[in-house]
């Protein structure tokens, strides 16, 4: 079913495109980054004593991939499954639109830096943290920038998870009606908070889901920064389009992979060391 | 009221690029000028009034002045956390556009009825809540505040009413109005002022009973402190709504009252428990039902005014 869709692509992990990319200098940068970002988010994680690290981890890729293709003065990112925020908040702080100070600020008393994304902090336009709103935002902001036929992208970040709510699906079938230049990325991790998501409220299969709604369908390898970047940098096609990015939550830190405890726990001191000496072993 | 709302903001947007039509799939033979003037900027989202607010949201943030039109109920109720973690949160000009509040919908029954609006909408102190009392209150009200910075929520009848006794400048300017200077004080707000206005009429022709009426058409705390100010000698203040007695002018009335050493004795009627019994019926005999027909309303304000200081109100 999925060859027979021409909207359905499975994006090319084929080992010449890798080479290819790698010869551009794109993906090293890119896994740099990304191994930096995720050590970021357990030293701020663990100085917050605040669980959500498993999420975050999940999404570095996305964040660095999305954040390397857009002009936050013009383009608009919303991270719609935003108790990942922290990963959010260090992508930002690699943009430089935020301070090292702002970054290690996360979760304290009084700073604007919490759980959940702010819309008041430079580059974050919209406050999120009640899941199944950002893709209503990101289609009223892309439908905006079509009647007032406005430049820049339109990016929204949802969880898995987030397609439990109602508002996803009828931002999607407004989307699709519309046909409106935005894309989402959504972090196909297969867990949520009580559990994997194919026994909470099974999603599959998801991506003739969002063919069957007018969308442009991309399945990619969630932890490969430049194929994740390409597929948001695919101004060739019009419309809709999502990248259904193939994750691990936890995402390289062995521990934490795949189990739900991940959603919530802080790390102890024990654990933090092991984190952080995974990271490193893992440096591209 | 509907359709004096949608011609002002017809004229607004031929001047304002920035104005768009949001509806849930509602709006048949009231929205069409609109649409047919301005196809670009007229979207019918379907059946899915929290999309409307959310995609509002996003609307608004890109700099453009989204208004959202539904039945009062759905576009309060269903959208409220969207409206409130979306316009809300945001401070953008997002506008709701309610119509029928109240019991508009008479025989539509109570999925259709709009008597908690008030209470939701004023519960964050950051929407500004604009209810005018006649259909030529409409333009006026809606010119005077379709600028304001941050979220509004309009609350209009279904049907056509006017009343000529109202100030249309004092409601536009002033965000209420007064009618007669002493006796016993009505306080409401949309299509109850008329029914307020018809009681005072009647008590004063049939009982020589003075009754002053205070219709208020911008629903916030500082608009009913200044409204109520000028009725600090009086012994009787009753509010008059078509909305639940909890949430609504009533309770913005107790608690500026609550605020004065001594105060006049408050009497709020509203909407009550029979609008949950499934008995049905046009808007007017919801209303008389609840005690909210001018006879009523009358009845109640005279054993007020001879005496009867046991009388409870429906709360």
């Amino acid at each position: 079913m999925k060859a027979a869709s021409p909207r359905l692509r499975v994006v090319d992990p084929s080992p010449s495109r890798r080479l290819a990319l790698r010869e551009a200098g794109v993906a090293p940068d890119l896994r740099l980054k990304a191994n930096q970002l995720r050590g970021l988010v357990i030293d701020v994680a663990y100085q917050a004593h605040v669980g959500h690290i498993a999420s975050c981890l999940s999404i570095v890729d996305s964040i660095v991939a999305t954040l390397s293709v857009l002009d936050l003065d013009r383009d608009t990112f919303i991270l719609s499954k935003g108790h990942a925020a922290l990963a959010l908040f260090g992508g930002l702080y690699q943009k430089g639109l935020i301070s090292r100070d702002d970054l290690f600020s996360y979760c304290a008393d009084d700073s604007r830096f919490g759980v959940h994304p702010d819309h008041r902090v430079p580059g974050i336009r919209f406050t999120t943290g009640s899941l199944g709103y950002g893709l209503g935002f990101a289609a009223g902001v892309s439908l905006a920038r079509q009647v007032a036929r406005a430049p820049g992208e339109c990016v929204a970040l949802l969880s898995d998870a987030e397609l439990n709510e109602g508002s996803t699906w009828e931002a999607i079938m407004f989307a699709g009606h519309h046909h409106l230049p935005l894309v989402a990325i959504i972090d196909v991790n297969g867990q949520q908070a009580l559990g994997k998501t194919r026994s909470v409220l099974d999603l599959q299969p998801l991506a003739e889901k969002f063919v069957a709604f007018g969308w442009q369908t991309d399945e990619v390898d969630g932890h490969d920064p430049a194929a994740l970047r390409g597929c948001v940098q695919d101004s060739a096609r019009s419309g809709p389009r999502v990248v259904l990015a193939q994750t691990v939550a936890g995402h390289g830190v062995p521990f934490m992979e795949g189990r739900v405890e991940w959603h919530y726990l802080p790390l102890t001191e024990v654990q933090y060391v092991e984190a952080k000496r995974a990271l490193r072993a893992a440096v591209p | 009221m509907r359709d004096e709302f949608i011609a002002t903001l017809v004229s607004l947007a031929e001047a304002d690029q920035r104005v768009i039509l949001l509806t849930a799939d509602l709006g048949f033979s009231v929205l069409e000028p609109f649409a047919e003037r301005f196809p670009e900027r007229y979207f019918n989202v379907g059946v899915a009034e929290s999309n409307m607010v959310t995609i509002a949201t996003g609307l608004a943030r890109e700099g453009m002045l989204p208004f959202c039109y539904s039945i009062a109920a759905f576009v309060t109720m269903r959208c409220f956390e969207a409206f409130r973690d979306g316009p809300v949160l945001h401070d953008l000009p997002v506008r709701l556009v309610g119509v029928g509040g109240g019991v508009g919908y008479g025989v539509s029954g109570i999925t259709h009825f709009a008597i908690e609006d008030l209470a939701l909408m004023r519960s964050s102190g950051r929407v500004a809540i604009y209810a005018p009392p006649t259909s030529s209150a409409c333009g006026p009200i809606l010119r005077s505040s379709y600028l304001n910075d941050g979220p509004v929520y309009y609350r209009l009848g279904k049907d056509p009413i006017e009343d000529p006794r109202l100030d249309l400048v004092s409601l536009t300017n002033a965000g209420y109005c007064k009618l007669g200077n002493h006796g016993v004080a009505i306080v409401t707000y949309g299509r109850m002022a008329s029914a307020a206005l018809e009681a005072a009429q009647a008590l004063a022709e049939r009982a020589r009973i003075a009754v002053q009426c205070v219709v208020i058409s911008h629903l916030s705390s500082e608009v009913v402190r200044a409204a109520l100010e000028p009725l600090a000698d009086c012994e009787d203040i009753v509010t008059l709504e078509d909305h639940s007695v909890s949430g609504g002018i009533g309770s913005m009335v107790a608690e500026y009252l609550a605020t004065l050493p001594k105060h006049p004795r408050l009497h709020r009627l509203g909407l009550g428990s029979d609008v949950w019994s499934g008995l049905g019926g046009s808007e007017r005999r919801v209303l008389a039902r609840n005690g909210l027909a001018p006879p009523e309303i009358a009845e109640f304000v005279r054993r007020l005014a001879q005496g009867e200081r046991s009388l409870c109100s429906s709360a």
